[in-house]
């Protein structure tokens, strides 16, 4: 069935699609020696390793516990744990914490019992992640949204360079249609829409053809439009509603997976597969084999690019993600992640954007294309002035980081990069202040405790307590020497 | 020339300083104890002591008294003594003392008698253990305020670095 289309969301742009080698059939990447599986974001733990040094670990093996909703992580391929330690990082910080197998074992693979029958978990277990880009663990995304009223399949990959959703349509539509039918019984929608992008003309002939005369899986085929595959955007334009500041999709009934994500669920959920390979486009003029590439989780970008006729002289900056959103990174050691979309060899002529920031003339064609209603230039003075608060109050947590202001600032000023440094310092601070009223809390309990005892045993233990925190110098000598000791074990 | 112009200015912002705090105290006279809690909501609630007050909140009740300096809370730095001075309307100072690095307290098990005097140091109720029983620090809750340290008599608590926390390059 056709969709006819409620609007089109406020703002955004019309890019140059640059799609090379998205009709050219995905290839496989041959094993990779090692493999590299991330502990830490920005050096933060978002995984338990649960596998030592020098043991052997099969095909889908899980290696690391995800904390609190994060997915697990399961080897790609059969090996030995090499290490586990710093390495260069695809986030922010330069390294981060990794496991890092060396793959060996092919023929085993293992065996995840089927204990586990509650889907979110079993989608956490299976390390099922958003692979759309920001990784946003499935289970707790299904989870939230309930049983939604409507249930958005983006296809949409606005951004341009970027053609790994559309291949996997166009060569696995059939097993498409089959995983949405599959979900749709777990997940039990009013509504399931499939929308993809009207000049990716291969997947949508091949998903006309795979969905044949169903009815019951409504198919969008919307004018390329840019950020259109954000989630918010795409449910303005699909359904004319505004999803509130500070609040998600859920809130509205509305579940939104990627094409990708969708196939992955239904193989966590039907067989027990876990996640451990994906298709990554890999493009860009460094490249002389663009395409898409099917390839473990935990390759190295290195493996990927080589594969796909690398030349390093030429190539400007590698950027994990598409031309707009996507991140430099500063070694090709770096890791293909579950929400690596793609891996782009830029050279001068791909440049979307060259930032050699001048001042801004006011011109407000930023805001004319911001797709969240925000004000860039205003933002932007005010980072600049320090007046983060102001920053915030004025929307900076509802930029999507969509570089459309950066892109059409005559002035070229780097105004993403910019909005995500503020983004990052807010999220830090909030942290912090959680969990200074944490603590507080439990200075609290403590008091309550100290204060019932205190009412039995008059006095007492009350003057001992403080006591024992005045500040005295001998016991300043104490504290000092173990400082001093914690100081010099890390310089060791 | 420059020297005295420097002088003056110094003068002059120590001055505006000090009277934005006597201002606050006076706007808020009164209303001292709601002024303490919205001084205290924004300290790190660390215990640490190292204001020179037993805790936050006595650390607070002096700013309130104009006792205390807004700029004294170690582990707070800059971020505090801002979100002070915007509360009080006094001018930014830089920090007294420069925070270190986060640490967390880490009890020798092998080497503890489980004497429990460190438990009723802890402000945050983070030692477990049971008189006579070995000791241990839930890392987790841990402050890294180190006042469990003088009491022990066996000298079994060690403070142990964290790894730092990550922070953004300004672009
Ligand atoms: S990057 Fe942020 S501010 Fe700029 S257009 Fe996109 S949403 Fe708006
Ligand atoms: S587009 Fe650039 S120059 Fe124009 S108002 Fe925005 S920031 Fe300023
Ligand atoms: S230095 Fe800061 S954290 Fe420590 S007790 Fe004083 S106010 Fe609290
Ligand atoms: S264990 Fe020691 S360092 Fe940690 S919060 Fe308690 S008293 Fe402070
Ligand atoms: S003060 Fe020292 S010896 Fe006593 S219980 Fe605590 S760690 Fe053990």
């Amino acid at each position: 069935m056709m969709f006819g289309l409620a609007k089109k969301f406020d703002g955004g742009l019309k890019l140059p699609p640059n799609k090379h080698g998205a009709e050219a059939p995905s290839r496989i990447l041959p094993i990779p020696e090692s493999l590299t599986y991330y502990l830490t974001k920005n050096i933060k733990e978002t995984h338990q390793c649960i596998v030592n040094i020098g043991e052997t670990v099969l095909f889908g093996q899980s290696i690391a516990r995800g904390l609190g909703h994060q997915p697990d992580i399961h080897a790609a391929y059969g090996g030995v744990i090499e290490a586990i330690g710093s390495k260069a990082g695809p986030y922010d910080a330069p390294e981060e914490q990794a496991v890092i197998i060396r793959t060996s074992e092919y023929k085993n693979v293992y065996k995840h019992d089927d204990k586990i029958k509650n889907k979110s978990d079993l989608l956490k277990s299976m390390g099922v992640a958003g692979m759309g880009g920001a990784a946003f663990p499935t289970g707790e995304k299904v989870q939230a949204a309930g049983a939604p009223r409507v249930w958005l399949i983006n296809g949409v990959e606005c951004e341009p360079m970027l053609s790994c959703d559309q291949c996997l349509m166009r060569e696995q539509a059939d097993k498409l249609v089959q995983a949405i039918r599959y979900l749709a019984a777990e997940i039990m929608p009013g509504r399931v829409i499939l929308a993809l992008e009207s000049d990716k003309a291969d997947a949508v002939s091949a998903m006309r053809l795979a969905l044949g005369d169903v009815t019951d899986i409504e198919l969008a085929c919307l004018p390329p439009r840019y950020p259109q595959g954000g989630e918010k955007q795409l449910i303005q334009t699909l359904l004319g509603l505004e999803v509130p500041s500070g609040t998600h999709a859920a809130h509205l009934g509305i579940l939104v997976l990627n094409v990708a994500t969708v196939m992955a669920a239904f193989d966590a959920l039907a067989y027990h597969l876990p996640l451990t390979h994906r298709l990554v486009t890999v493009a860009g003029q460094g490249v002389s084999a663009p395409g898409n590439v099917w390839v473990p989780i935990g390759a190295a970008l290195k493996d990927v690019l080589d594969f796909c006729g690398y030349d390093g002289a030429a190539t400007l900056r590698v950027t994990v993600g598409g031309p707009m959103m996507g991140r430099a990174v500063n070694s090709l050691d770096v890791a293909v992640t579950k929400g690596t979309s793609a891996i782009l060899a830029l050279t001068a002529a791909d440049e979307l954007a060259v930032y050699s920031a001048q001042p801004c003339i006011r011109c407000g064609v930023c805001t004319e294309v911001c797709p969240a209603r925000l004000q860039p230039e205003d933002m932007y003075f005010n980072i600049r002035a320090g007046r983060l608060n102001r920053t915030r109050e004025t929307g900076l947590m509802d930029c999507i980081a969509c570089g459309a202001c950066a892109y059409v600032c005559p002035s070229e000023i780097p105004l993403v990069a910019s909005f995500l440094y503020a983004q990052q310092i807010c999220r830090i601070e909030d942290e912090q202040k959680a969990r200074a009223a944490y603590i507080g809390d439990l200075v609290k309990a403590r008091d309550a405790r100290l204060a019932a005892r205190r009412s039995v045993r008059m006095g007492k233990s009350a003057s001992r307590e403080a006591a024992a925190r005045t500040v005295d110098p001998a016991a300043m000598e104490k504290v000092d020497a173990a400082r001093e000791k914690a100081r010099s074990k890390i310089d060791k | 020339m420059e020297m005295i112009s420097a002088l003056i200015v110094m003068g002059a912002l120590c001055l505006s300083g000090g009277l934005a705090l006597a201002w606050a105290a006076r706007k808020f006279a009164g209303n001292e104890n709601a002024l303490v809690v919205q001084i205290e909501e924004l300290l790190p609630q660390t215990q640490c002591a190292q204001c020179g007050y037993p805790g936050c909140k006595p650390y607070a009740e002096a700013i309130v008294a104009g006792e205390a300096d807004i700029n004294q809370c170690q582990p707070g730095g800059e971020r505090v003594v801002k979100a002070l001075g915007q509360l009080l309307g006094a001018d930014y100072r830089p920090p007294a003392k420069v925070a270190e690095k986060p640490m967390v307290a880490f009890i020798r098990e092998a080497e503890c008698i489980g004497c429990t005097l460190c438990i009723k140091a802890c402000p945050v109720d983070c030692i477990i253990g049971a008189p006579k029983q070995m000791h241990t620090v839930i890392t987790a809750d841990c402050t890294g305020c180190t006042l469990c340290i003088p009491p022990c008599p066996v000298n079994c608590i060690d403070m142990e670095m964290l790894p730092p926390r990550w922070q953004p390059e300004r672009p």
